[in-house]
């Protein structure tokens, strides 16, 4: 196994890098990671597949903060985490997480769901408001925004879900099977918004997917097996479909995605051009 | 949105368990502002007695827990008259009786002697007080509430032991006073069968000062028991002591704090229930908001604060719950004129510190375990 040398030509370093990561998990004595190595670059777009039990979610987990490895090191930005006293605020204002299931919480608005990291940032109510919309209005569901989680559409609510994990401005997202809950079209429609943030925004995203197709969306793919990383590869893009119109769904996707920084600026602020147009290969 | 508004909306997501938790909450709040007020507007009442008439210090036998089964020998009036500080006493006999042509038990009839002081302070509203003329003519007076209870007017006859009294006189006293009956002392040895015995002496001091009631109260524990061979079983206390050592009191209100304190244990269970069951459904919630970079902290702060809203949510509806409680039965005959309507402002604190300890202890425990949860371990829950 070695791993994949970054190829973006961004230049813009190692965000993390996972050493000799082992993970045993004392109750059924098995081994959910052994020895993997990798890194990240600022600005990647890595797509991690393999079969169901290969490792991708324990994986993700040591990348973002949530668990401890058996042995090996993580390093955040140049530090390593075993060093890092408080990951709570690592995971609040530096990464980003996207869930199969969404996770939102019943009771609030889409608005008010979008809050709920800010409440571990020192920004004011009225402006935690005022970027919940910013960041609803970013993924196209402006005009969603007071409703609750149960009169959204799976698609709508998995939007919800990614405006909620940038609601901080991490510099990293990591979702977990983002699309295993959705339908095909609701299912591009959230590849095509990763894609956008990725290219617009510089934003270093790592998403795990058993779509094969859809993670050939990303720009480097690392397949993982029994715990071990099998390949780690940039990604050959989408299949070209014969005859088959371009994938993104207008229904589920808005009309234009402008993703801009929130609390702080971690990339280029721009606007993107029509929702249908990127990320065709 | 602020951080309440979303404790609150968790609080509201389960309606119906949130009411009946609340409802724990009131139900032990209303038993603590209900009873506990109780005891202590009983305790008020009995006060009045003695601090309108300047008593100071109150006679009774110390062996006695209910100072109407305490008897002593009227001599012991005239020996504490005789003390130096003494300006005048008052011996008095109470007992409870009942009015038999009315079917009305457990009446408190005092007998006061013709010259007492302690008629002074019953305001007559109707008729006339007792004096010495009436002795032998077996008249009463009546409370202005015992008259209007058991419908009763001048002129009208009650049956006390198969004996006739004509109510000459009705008055209004304190609030414990109106639902009284009055003889003559004499009148109300020969009602009881105990004549020359009475069951408590109030005294009025020269000089009001502590000093002159401590040697007042020396004279009368030492060499005057001693004399009447009371030594020890007499007690001489000044009223405000009085209302706390009162053994009859004491026990009365051990009784209402007692029966609070099981209605508050049992909201506090219904609390932890409500507040583990509302951790454990959420579990997984937790685990999101612990990824999404919660502190620990602002999750026990979450589980704390729906308590505490649920706390004080109860102390509300508890304390308006008493105080209407008590109002209706505060003018319900039953009372006796022992519950006052009047609430005091210390006890709704007291009530509101109890339901705050009680959301605190009774979400204490499963707000330490939704903050220890793994965000890992809390998301692969089922």
């Amino acid at each position: 196994m070695s791993n994949y040398e970054h190829s973006s030509g961004n230049g813009n370093g190692v965000l993390l890098r996972a050493e000799h990561l082992t993970k045993l998990y004392p109750d059924g004595q098995v081994n959910a990671l052994i020895d993997v190595s990798l890194e990240i670059h600022r600005g990647e777009y890595v797509s991690v597949m393999g079969p169901s039990g290969s490792g991708k979610s324990t994986l993700l987990n040591m990348l973002g903060a949530l668990d401890r490895p058996t042995s090996g090191e993580t390093y955040f930005e140049g530090r390593p985490m075993s060093k890092i006293p408080n990951w709570n605020r690592l995971r609040a204002q530096k990464i980003g997480f996207v869930f199969q299931s969404f996770y939102l919480l019943p009771v609030l608005t889409a608005m008010e769901n979008v809050q709920v990291p800010m409440f571990e940032s020192p920004l004011p109510a009225s402006a935690r408001a005022r970027r919940a919309v910013e960041l609803l209005e970013e993924v196209g569901l402006g005009h969603r925004i007071h409703h609750s989680p149960e009169k959204l559409s799976v698609g709508e609510r998995q939007r919800v879900a990614i405006a909620r994990a940038l609601a901080n401005d991490p510099v990293i997202l990591l979702a977990d099977e983002p699309t295993g809950n959705l339908d095909s079209k609701s299912a591009l429609g959230v590849f095509d918004l990763f894609a956008s943030l990725h290219r617009q925004q510089g934003m270093t995203i790592v998403l795990i997917t058993h779509d094969d197709e859809l993670g050939r969306r990303a720009e480097r793919i690392v397949r993982m097996q029994d715990g071990q990383i099998r390949s780690d590869t940039p990604s050959p893009g989408p299949r070209p479909a014969a005859g088959a119109p371009p994938s993104g769904s207008p229904v589920e996707a808005p009309a234009a995605i402008r993703i801009r920084p929130g609390v702080s600026s971690h990339g280029p602020k721009s606007i993107l051009p029509p929702f249908a147009v990127p990320d065709r290969g | 949105m602020r951080f309440h508004t979303f404790v609150l909306r968790n609080v509201l997501r389960r309606r119906t368990r949130s009411t009946l938790t609340l409802t724990g909450i009131a139900i032990a709040v209303a038993m603590v502002v209900a009873l506990v007020g109780f005891s202590e507007s009983l305790k008020r009442s009995v006060m009045e007695i003695y601090q309108n008439r300047n008593v100071g210090l109150i006679v009774m036998r110390a062996d006695a827990l209910n100072p109407m089964t305490g008897r002593m020998d009227q001599a012991l009036g005239r020996e504490i008259m005789a003390l130096d500080g003494v300006r005048d006493i008052c011996p008095g006999l109470v007992a409870p009786m009942s009015f038999d042509n009315l079917g009305q038990q457990g009446i408190m009839v005092q007998g006061w002697p013709a010259d007492g002081y302690m008629w002074d302070e019953l305001k007559l509203l109707e008729g006339q007080r007792l004096s010495a003329e009436f002795h032998g003519k077996r008249g009463i007076v009546l409370g202005k509430d015992l008259a209007h209870n058991a419908n009763l007017t001048l002129g009208s006859t009650v049956e006390m032991s198969d004996e006739k009294y004509h109510v000459v006189g009705i008055f209004e006293g304190t609030s414990l006073e109106n639902f009284m009956a009055y003889l003559l002392l004499e009148d109300a040895q020969e009602l009881t069968g105990e004549k020359g015995k009475i069951t408590g002496c109030t005294v009025r001091l020269k000089d009001p000062s502590e000093q002159t009631a401590k040697a007042v109260q020396a004279e009368i524990e030492g060499p005057v028991a001693a004399k009447l061979k009371l030594t020890g079983k007499i007690r001489a206390t000044p009223p405000d002591e009085f209302g706390r050592t009162n053994t009859q009191l004491r026990v009365i209100r051990a009784f209402c704090w007692i029966t609070s304190f099981i209605a508050v244990i049992v909201g506090a269970i219904g609390m932890l229930n409500t507040m583990v069951m509302s951790v454990f459904e959420r579990t997984r919630e937790i685990g999101i908001l612990r990824a999404i970079g919660w502190r620990p902290s602002r999750v026990m702060r979450m589980v704390l604060l729906e308590s505490m809203l649920l706390s004080l949510g109860g102390g509300v509806v508890g304390t308006v719950a008493a105080v209407g409680l008590t109002m209706v039965l505060s003018h319900m005959p039953i009372a006796h004129g022992a519950i006052q309507s009047s609430i005091s402002a210390g006890l709704i604190i007291e009530a509101f510190i109890i339901a705050i300890v009680v959301g605190l202890i009774g979400a204490a425990y499963p707000a330490f375990r939704a903050a220890r949860l793994l965000p890992t371990e809390a998301i692969r829950h089922e």
